[in-house]
């Protein structure tokens, strides 16, 4: 009587419920893993220097700050990708990191900020390792590149980023 | 990447838990509580921050983030609006985990039978 | 006198050992394991779901983790309430204790289960056997940390 109920809270059902648990969230990470590794090698193919993009759309506010910064950013062993936009005088980029790194992600991204307040006086300068302000302006970067912002707009886009770095401050 | 980590960080967390359950003999409130003390005091040293951007989900699910965000809300608050801030900020970020298990605990009230 | 008690303490030492060797073993390895893994799974299935609210809403990496723990609970009150997440809390342990299911699950059953006493006192009454427990030595050692925190830096004049 005994061995019979314990087989029914190990019944078949029991079992593929929980092989079908962790099949489906190992085949997430290793989803997403094959992604971010595609992602990598896509940018590596592309060359060293691509994997910072740069904005050359012409009718839009200038982004050679951004391009600069974006360089010296470059520079930096833990940083693996740069993204960023500016607008007049006001200056944002979102850095990934190396994994490793994340522990003291924060420390780097105030590290940076500062240096880049000292090189470029009198920009606005915020440095962001979160991964959504990262996701934000890659967005807006992929779409400057195809559609042409005036001003008005980009300065938009600009305070949507800035809020988002606020908020979570 | 930073699923391989959350999974391993958030079992790593859970084996913990089990040790407490096997070899200390504790029941499920002690550990669970045991548990939220060491979030918290992690939080208070400000290591549990950086445990979060290294594991992401890793560390914000088990219970241990339930003290770092209590210390953390408090913290803030403090910062804001001096020492009457530690009592007024402190569940400005936890208030998400509480009112869903309450909220949803009604709901489940309302819709399922008990089993037997 | 002391002959009885010499007695008594043979005895409840005979009995202390005749209770250790009945006791059920607990596996501990296997158990680490099984929590090890389970508990991984639901962190793992965590980030996917912090990764869908990053992508498609406007939470950052900070503020993210509020509505994955309110996904997660309301994943465990579906769970539980059709009777499946006592099943995997069996094989996992702590694998689904620690991770913010097993709070959520504390909560939720408790309020399934006294719903026949009534919602007031049957539900209200009892939804927070272990919640309670947690709020309370989460809210107070956080309080003391915060205290001494703040001082610190008030003095330190950070």
């Amino acid at each position: 009587m005994f061995q019979n109920k314990k087989n029914t809270y190990w019944g078949v059902s029991m079992k593929h419920f929980f092989i079908g648990l962790l099949a489906l969230s190992f085949s997430f990470m290793t989803l997403s893993g094959c992604t971010s590794n595609e992602e990598d090698n896509r940018l590596s193919l592309r060359g060293p220097t691509e994997d910072i993009t740069k904005i050359s759309n012409p009718s839009t506010p200038d982004q050679s700050l951004t391009n600069k910064a974006k360089e010296l950013l470059r520079t930096q062993d833990e940083v693996t990708a740069v993204r960023g936009i500016n607008i007049d005088n006001q200056l944002v980029l979102a850095i990934n990191v190396k994994q490793i790194n994340q522990f003291t992600e924060r420390k780097l991204e105030k590290k940076l900020k500062k240096e880049l307040e000292n090189i470029y006086e009198g920009v606005t300068v915020d440095v962001s390792s979160d991964q959504k302000i990262f996701i934000e302006l890659d967005k807006l970067e992929k779409k400057l590149q195809n559609t042409t912002y005036d001003k008005q707009q980009l300065q938009k886009q600009y305070n949507d980023i800035k809020n988002l770095i606020d908020d979570e401050a | 990447m930073v699923f391989l980590w959350a999974f391993l960080i958030g079992g790593l967390i859970c084996v913990i838990g089990q040790i407490m359950f096997d070899v200390f003999k504790l029941s499920p409130g002690h550990t669970l509580s045991t548990l939220v003390v060491v979030g918290a005091i992690l939080g208070g040293l400000g290591i549990y921050d950086n445990l979060i951007d290294f594991a992401g989900a890793g560390a914000t699910v088990p219970i241990t983030s339930f003290g770092n965000s209590l210390v953390g809300g408090a913290m803030d608050e403090a910062e804001q609006h001096g020492l009457i801030g530690v009592v007024t900020g402190m569940f400005k970020m936890t208030s998400s985990g509480i009112t869903s298990a309450i909220i949803f605990g009604m709901i489940g009230a309302l819709l399922f039978k008990p089993k037997g | 006198m002391t002959k009885k008690n010499n007695n008594l303490s043979k005895q409840q030492k005979e009995y202390q050992t005749f209770e250790k060797q009945r006791e059920t073993k607990r596996p501990v390895v296997k158990n680490c394991i099984k929590a090890f893994l389970i508990g991984g799974s639901i962190c793992t299935i965590g980030q996917a779901i912090s990764t869908f609210y990053m992508y498609y809403f406007n939470f950052t990496e900070q503020t993210v983790g509020n509505p994955t723990v309110a996904t997660l609970i309301f994943i465990t009150m579906l769970l539980t309430g059709f009777g499946v997440y006592d099943h995997i809390a069996q094989v996992a342990g702590a694998g689904t204790a620690v991770p913010v299911t097993g709070f959520g699950n504390a909560v939720i059953s408790a309020a399934i289960e006294h719903r026949t006493e009534g919602y007031v006192l049957g539900v209200g009454g009892n939804m927070f056997k272990l919640a309670g427990s947690v709020i309370l030595f989460g809210v107070f050692s956080s309080f003391v940390i915060a205290l001494i925190k703040t001082i610190l830096m008030q003095w330190g004049g950070f």
